[in-house]
């Protein structure tokens, strides 16, 4: 299909962001989908890529989330090694729809309720600190590898009650697992560790659920094991892998949420001034920092029905790309959408998604944000990029986030 | 203004007050075009790959991975497959950038030689040995 402005279908494919200066700024893109084809057919990819926020919030409320191939589907089509880890997906609440979505959802949400995550402030604030501390005398740190990792994968071992000590497994398992989640390519060679860290991760879940159910406590996993729902109980499996998607879905977003944040305050040293003199604005400097480099920028959804959308007839159970790290830069919501503003005032960014998938570790996330970015300001001044910093983006097409982030500053005594 | 693409409709779509629904119109299936045979014997091998992972009769050598039904998980199986028989490493960028069979087979070649190219003549002796 030719689209306006001779611009060509290759140009607007997301199939750029394998290339590394797209992946490094894909804003460019996606401002000539949001203008020269909003709703675009992506031949490509074989599917829609949406990029207006209103397009995008509809999307949300209305299409449907079971997009994962069953391992029967796979077979067919000749790739029985994925086998495996669509067993686990298909079962994950990231990729159901209600009603199956609804009691999973409801299970796991119960541990995110902003009450109980606030119980959790004085916790985190400790980890966050005790982390600084190990690095303040050096005057540099990578803001990822001592700060963003470690943060999010102790604060969710706590969370589904397994051995904190634990975390650095935690870590290479879900960079693993997030490597199927945020990408549309596939790259065979991970395929085999892919598969092996997934059966690590099941047989050490299985364990802790069945030592939970055992001993008793007061975490995810056993909540998810031995909760009622409608009469029933979630099979070993859904529990076995939820508590890993929960696991996935809290390291991820939030180490993204950190490092990308730290970046565009670099990047934006006013607004780092501002946010420094006045922590009053820490609140909506999080919100405008999920909004400007979104942890997670894109998720699909397929067509319930033959759905009409931008002037574009979707037909029933096609694929659509949500892109919300457009949606989040589109004038039409946000005026004077590319600058940075902590100050931000009407933020209902999509960098959580919106409606019934929702992010439930919102308010975990926000916390976590805001305690660090606070600490980070309060105790280190004088932060700068390291200048022998050479920034390389994850390969990671959907899950926006930096290898690594090399700061230098000055100890405030 | 001559059109590059024709598309036979068993009937035009319409919309509600009974115009050409313009949007709703099906994009042409530039598939369906004649395609020119594969030339060389690598042209040969890379059409009758790409035919069997997408299920085709046949495929031509003007024509592209990704618009013939191509995805990223089939895109990944034909890398595999490559480098099984040519030893080469076709990245899914690489696949983008040279989607139509003859610059897939030109990649191949350029690659293997390349390969050959790199190689000192001790290794290309203990290749031949």
């Amino acid at each position: 299909m030719s689209t306006p402005g001779h611009v060509s279908d290759r140009d607007l494919s997301l199939y750029q962001l394998l290339r590394p200066e797209v992946l490094a700024d894909p804003y460019p893109l996606y401002r000539r989908l949001r203008t020269v084809d909003p709703v675009h057919w992506d031949p490509y990819l074989h599917a829609w890529v949406v990029t207006r926020y209103a397009d995008v919030v509809h999307v949300f409320q209305l299409f449907s989330a079971d997009r994962t191939p069953s391992p029967e589907q796979l077979a067919a089509m000749g790739m029985e090694s994925l086998g495996p880890i669509a067993a686990v997906m298909v079962k994950q609440m990231l990729f159901l729809d209600p009603p199956a979505h609804t009691r999973i959802r409801t299970l796991a949400a119960s541990a995110f309720t902003p009450r109980r995550v606030e119980r959790m402030r004085a916790r985190i604030e400790g980890i966050v600190h005790r982390l600084l501390d190990s690095v303040q005398d050096r005057g540099r740190m990578d803001v990822i590898a001592d700060l963003a990792y470690p943060l999010p994968a102790i604060v969710t071992a706590e969370l589904l009650g397994i051995p904190v000590h634990d975390w650095p497994t935690l870590i290479g398992w879900s960079a693993d697992f997030a490597g199927v989640l945020g990408n549309f390519q596939h790259d065979p060679d991970r395929t085999a560790r892919v598969v092996r860290s997934l059966d690590e991760m099941t047989t050490y879940f299985r364990e802790h659920m069945h030592r939970q159910v055992r001993e008793g406590g007061d975490g995810l996993v056993h909540a998810l094991a031995a909760a009622e729902v409608d009469g029933g109980r979630l099979t070993e499996d859904e529990v076995v892998a939820n508590s890993i998607i929960t696991m996935v879905g809290g390291q991820e977003t939030t180490t993204n949420l950190i490092g990308n944040g730290v970046l565009s305050l670099l990047r934006h040293p006013d607004q780092l001034d501002r946010l420094r003199r006045d922590p009053s604005l820490i609140e909506s400097g999080v919100e405008e920092l999920l909004r400007y480099e979104s942890p997670s920028q894109q998720t699909a959804r397929m067509a319930p029905a033959d759905v009409d959308l931008g002037g574009r007839r979707i037909k029933r159970r096609q694929a659509v790309i949500a892109v919300m790290g457009a949606a989040n830069r589109d004038p039409e919501r946000f005026p004077d959408p590319d600058a940075l503003d902590v100050g931000r005032q009407n933020n209902r960014h999509v960098a959580f998604a919106w409606a019934g998938h929702y992010c439930f570790g919102a308010p975990l996330a926000r916390l976590e944000g805001r305690i660090a970015f606070a600490a980070l300001l309060r105790r280190f001044a004088e932060l700068r990029l390291d200048p022998d910093a050479e920034l390389t983006w994850r390969q990671n097409l959907g899950l926006r986030g930096l290898v690594a982030l090399p700061v230098r500053f000055s100890p405030v005594r | 203004m001559v059109p590059a693409a024709f598309v036979v409709l068993d009937a035009l779509p319409l919309t509600a007050s009974g115009k050409v629904d313009r949007a709703a119109l099906p994009p042409p299936n530039r598939q369906n075009e004649p395609a020119a045979e594969p030339g060389s014997p690598l042209e040969e091998r890379v059409a009758d790959l790409v035919a069997e992972l997408l299920g085709l009769p046949a495929v031509g050598v003007d024509q592209d991975f990704f618009l013939l039904g191509g995805h990223s998980l089939l895109g990944a199986q034909l890398i595999t497959r490559l480098r099984d028989t040519y030893g080469v490493e076709l990245t899914l960028q690489g696949l983008f950038d040279h989607p139509t069979i003859g610059a897939i087979a030109a990649e191949i070649e350029r690659m293997v030689v390349e390969r050959i190219e790199s190689l000192s003549d001790d290794e290309v002796e203990a290749l031949l040995a």
